[in-house]
């Protein structure tokens, strides 16, 4: 009896310790929803507004379809078409708008909306990708050389375009040039790979073979140079923001990094190990194997605000990604300047503060702020919280079964 | 340093010559206190980066200074980050390559 | 145990320099999305046309200002 007093003590006061952690769950659930809902408000505003301040003044709209309005002016001597159409690109739908004259040339182009991540937006824009498809007539599909490092956002605004111009060229031309893309077409052999990474992956960890460490190393340089400076595949807080965010729904150019993301969920979620952060990540191996010229210690610093801050971090990206339904432009992680040398320049210094710090600390950006420690210690959390809620009903629904036996005396010794 | 001046610019550079000898000294002295058995390949190896780094240094802040700000300062987080890295290597080569001869002395 | 305080000093260094760029990084990508909304950014426009019109970029154009529009630049600008 009285055994099982402290241990509910015991267990009472374990519970009251993670309270924090438990409200900051709950915190950040609510937040994200509030996020999302007040997003949406003000996307639906945005929307109306940039519509009304394309068209023309004194415009009359002669016909309606759902995406082309045909708009006269001069008393109806001059008409010109605005036309919307959308591609997709790495961080999810991009919006095109063309103004069409009446001869099927492009007179104007604007990019409605974009998920892009800034960067590799403003590279097509410095090299002015757009300017090129403005002048060509719709008559042909309209083809426009992608910018390299920026193909996916290339491709997907080129697409757009041809989109947007369709409706058009069908109403002046009677041509119908532009193919439908079945969604399985952005899957690739990446995809494959990653599948197959983390079944490797998954062998791994449980083998007690001899050669386990050099098979680990075997699959860390591959996936460095596979998903690292192949593809640039590591997922990101950005890709998390995607997830959660839905827009992965309407289209994806490129699902390897969340389907990388996925596949680690879904492992934590069942074995409790990370097998991504142990031996896929391409920046953790690129720590690793700077630290393997130095050995370097691990160092962990014990303040409770080393472990906050980066939840804390994530949490506000993530909100705001949601708010400005747009993830992929708030990514704060160095993988994009490591494998794709593209960036702002703040994560360009910080990609090189942490080549030179791997050299000092074991993984330093995997210790401290990287998204998927916090992403990995909420999803652990919320497991043992389910696991220890499951078990508490369990315990409750046997004793109250269990009790009435105990009240009623079975054996009599007459 | 001085272009302009005839009486600072020869002794300037006289002066970083000289720091040279006593930086290389040094490194002899450091070589000889962790025993690293320094031959002339060796020493072409840490001479060729220790110039490279310099090279580096003087190329960054010459961009710099040609108001090249961006290509200044990439050009430093690049070739600067890389060649910290590359000593790094070949600090680590120079121990690894003398412990076998440690282990037979 | 020297060492081991120099270690952890680079530890604690790293981590302000590294949030502190995070942040920043941060707090622009943000700052621009929210300028996104107040400039209607995604329309482009040329300098000409922002020069001579007297109202603010991107109202209502009559039919010879868009003819005489070709495309533009930085939208952060």
């Amino acid at each position: 009896m009285d055994t099982r007093k402290t241990k509910s003590n015991n267990n009472k006061r374990q519970k009251i310790r993670q309270l924090p952690e438990k409200l900051a769950v709950i915190g950040s659930i609510i937040l994200l929803v509030i996020a999302w809902v007040l997003g949406g408000a003000r996307l639906s505003n945005l929307e109306t507004e940039q519509l009304s301040h394309l068209l023309p003044e004194n415009a009359q709209i002669v016909t309606t379809d759902q995406s082309t309005l045909k708009i006269t002016t001069n008393a109806g001597q001059d008409t010109q078409w605005l036309s919307q159409g959308s591609g997709v690109g790495y961080g999810g739908k991009m919006d095109i708008a063309l103004m069409i004259d009446d001869q099927g040339i492009i007179k104007q182009l604007a990019i409605l909306s974009s998920r892009e991540t800034a960067s590799y937006l403003q590279k097509i824009i410095a090299a002015k990708f757009p300017e090129q498809m403005v002048g060509q007539s719709i008559n042909n599909i309209l083809q426009v050389d992608a910018i390299s490092g920026a193909t996916l956002s290339s491709s997907a605004i080129l697409r757009g375009a041809n989109l947007a111009a369709e409706p058009v060229r069908q109403e002046l031309m009677n041509l119908s040039l532009v193919g439908s893309i079945s969604p399985w077409s952005y899957f690739g052999w990446m995809d494959l790979v990653a599948l197959l990474a983390f079944a490797a992956a998954w062998q791994i960890s449980k083998t007690r073979h001899p050669q386990r460490k050099k098979m680990e190393w075997g699959l860390m340089l591959t996936s460095l140079v596979l998903f690292g400076f192949y593809a640039s595949a590591l997922f990101s807080s950005s890709t998390l923001g995607i997830l959660i965010s839905g827009t992965w729904i309407s289209g994806l150019g490129n699902y390897t990094p969340l389907i990388l993301l996925v596949l680690t969920v879904v492992t934590l979620l069942t074995t409790n190990k990370n097998l991504y952060c142990d031996m896929i990540c391409p920046f953790g191996t690129t720590q690793q194997c700077l630290a393997k010229i130095t050995n370097p210690p691990t160092v962990t610093l014990k303040h409770s605000i080393f472990t906050w801050l980066p939840r804390v971090i994530l949490l506000a990206v993530l909100a705001a990604g949601l708010y400005f339904r747009n993830p992929a432009t708030i990514a704060y992680e160095p993988f994009g300047i490591m494998f794709g040398m593209t960036g702002s320049i703040q994560l360009f210094i910080l990609t090189f503060v942490i080549i030179l710090t791997s050299l000092m600390i074991y993984r330093p950006w995997c210790k401290t702020l990287c998204p998927v420690g916090a992403m990995t210690d909420f999803l652990k959390f919320i497991k043992a919280w389910g696991k220890q809620g499951l078990k508490d009903y369990q315990r409750k629904t046997k004793t109250t079964s269990a009790r009435p036996a105990n009240n009623i005396p079975h054996r009599s010794l007459s | 340093m001085f272009p302009q001046s005839t009486l600072l610019d020869p002794p300037f550079w006289m002066l970083l010559g000289a720091l040279q000898v006593l930086v290389f000294a040094g490194a002899g002295q450091w070589a000889k206190h962790f025993q690293l058995a320094m031959n002339w390949w060796k020493w072409s190896l840490v001479g060729g980066w220790w110039f490279s780094l310099l090279l580096t240094i003087a190329g960054a802040f010459t961009l710099l200074g040609e108001n090249e700000g961006n290509a200044g300062w990439y050009f430093l987080g690049f070739v600067g980050t890389g060649l910290i890295v590359g000593g790094a290597i070949l600090l680590k080569v120079l121990f690894v390559l003398n412990k076998p001869a440690a282990n037979q002395s | 145990m020297e060492k081991g305080s120099f270690r952890k000093s680079v530890a604690f260094a790293f981590f302000t320099v590294a949030s502190g760029l995070v942040m920043f990084s941060g707090f622009n990508a943000v700052g621009q999305l929210s300028r996104t909304s107040d400039n209607l950014q995604p329309v482009y426009i040329t300098q000409e046309q922002v020069e001579t019109s007297t109202e603010q970029p991107a109202i209502k154009l009559n039919t010879e200002q868009w003819k005489k529009l070709d495309i533009i630049k930085d939208m952060t600008e």
